[in-house]
């Protein structure tokens, strides 16, 4: 059985520079939006954003790196609406079934 | 997240952002000189402080116009009358910390700068900044005008720390093809004469200019050679004398905006500084400049007048 789910990928048009601990991006497919900064938190989470995994997805895969951070859930779920609003992060709808394997 | 950007990560979005817009508005444009230099190997590493881009001089006061539309406002230009024309727009944006300069013609090209677009357009290829593809000149095109860049103030400095080392980058960049081919292009951009010194030191075949931009070279040799203040004495004998007290007066002082706007930036922003102390301190550097700028502009005169 497989049920639909929305992975999230990075945005297919977005210029991106930057160092170890800086991400700057802009989103060319809206070019009246402002560049967005990610640093810390922000960059790890949209690190951990692949094409393949959903939000429960990278809060089980950061909760594994990181367990001892305080609301951790809620952090993630924050930190994607926001980078889904700038179309920086899109959400791909995939099928995943019972192993946790996407298609 | 937040969006204080550094200079380094404002000038490759903004690279990014002006060659989309331009090709989302149906303009064409050509990214100059920045990484891109550096990606062609005719520069070494080299921190930018703005976006050049050269745009398709027919769609010129259209593209800047879009820019405001976008929130990129041209900086209100000196209208000082200098020697040569004014080649760019600086524009700029209240949510970035870097301008734009948007270029009509690049100086040193003194062939029609819609043949100079054709040519460098013609021979246009794209090069990776922040990640996508940006659209610029070959490294043919892009050697011309970093060495015009650089040769449009001649100074031994200039020669020894800027054109010496283009030069020998340039050499390995373009090969022995690649160095007629640049002959070629100045040629065709009436550059053989503004660009010789560094079509001599990379070895490239001479190149010859229509005779016609003879009066054009004049101008472009007293530009790179000219003293502080030139330029304000130069439009002033241009204009009708009955012009002159008004244009005078103008180049003295210059209006308050045009003080606010280019005096009174923070890099020139001195404690308690206002508008006043702006005009007089320009005011005073312009007068201490002027018997200089004078003697200069006879024995420029008079060595032109011995050459013809």
């Amino acid at each position: 059985m497989t049920e639909p789910t929305n992975a999230w990928s990075h945005g297919a048009d977005i210029a991106e520079t930057g160092t170890e601990h800086r991400r700057a991006l802009l989103n060319l497919e809206r070019l009246d939006q402002p560049p967005v900064l990610l640093e810390g938190a922000a960059m790890i989470i949209h690190d951990a954003v692949d094409g393949t995994r959903d939000t429960d997805a990278i809060i089980a895969h950061l909760t594994a790196s990181y367990p001892d951070v305080y609301n951790l859930a809620t952090q993630v779920r924050e930190c994607l609406a926001q980078l889904a609003a700038t179309g920086i992060i899109v959400t791909t709808p995939t099928l995943q079934d019972e192993t946790g394997t996407t298609t | 997240m937040t969006t204080t950007l550094t200079f380094a990560e404002a000038v490759a979005l903004a690279t990014a952002w002006a060659d989309r817009f331009a090709r989302q508005h149906g303009c064409r444009a050509l990214v100059v000189k920045g990484s891109v230099l550096e990606a062609q190997g005719l520069r070494g590493h080299h921190e930018s402080v703005d976006v050049d881009l050269m745009v398709d001089p027919a769609e010129f006061d259209r593209f800047v116009a879009l820019l405001a539309e976008a929130g990129w406002h041209a900086m209100a230009p000196v209208n000082s009358i200098g020697i040569m024309d004014k080649h760019s727009a600086t524009v700029l944006h209240e949510k970035w910390p870097i301008t734009i300069d948007v270029h009509r013609f690049f100086p040193g090209f003194l062939a029609d700068p819609q043949t100079v677009f054709e040519a460098l357009w013609q021979r246009r290829t794209t090069a990776t900044v922040a990640g996508v593809d940006v659209t610029t000149p070959d490294p043919v095109g892009h050697a011309a005008i970093a060495a015009l860049h650089y040769l449009r103030h001649t100074s031994p400095g200039a020669i020894t720390n800027l054109v010496d080392p283009l030069a020998e980058r340039t050499i390995v960049a373009l090969g022995p093809e690649g160095l007629a081919e640049l002959s070629a292009f100045a040629g065709q951009t009436g550059s053989a004469r503004t660009l010789a010194l560094f079509l001599e030191k990379v070895g490239a075949p001479p190149a010859v200019d229509d005779p016609a931009l003879a009066e054009a070279y004049r101008n472009w040799e007293m530009n790179s050679h000219a003293a502080p203040s030139t330029g304000w004495l130069v439009g002033i004998g241009r204009q009708p004398v009955h012009k002159w007290p008004a244009v005078i007066w103008h180049a003295l002082f210059l209006t308050d905006e045009e003080i606010a706007e280019h005096y009174l930036l923070p890099e020139h922003l001195k404690p308690g500084d206002t508008i006043f102390r702006a005009r007089m301190r320009r005011l005073t550097k312009g007068l201490k400049n002027a018997p200089g700028a004078l003697v200069y502009l006879v024995r420029f005169n008079l060595t032109h007048r011995r050459k013809r």
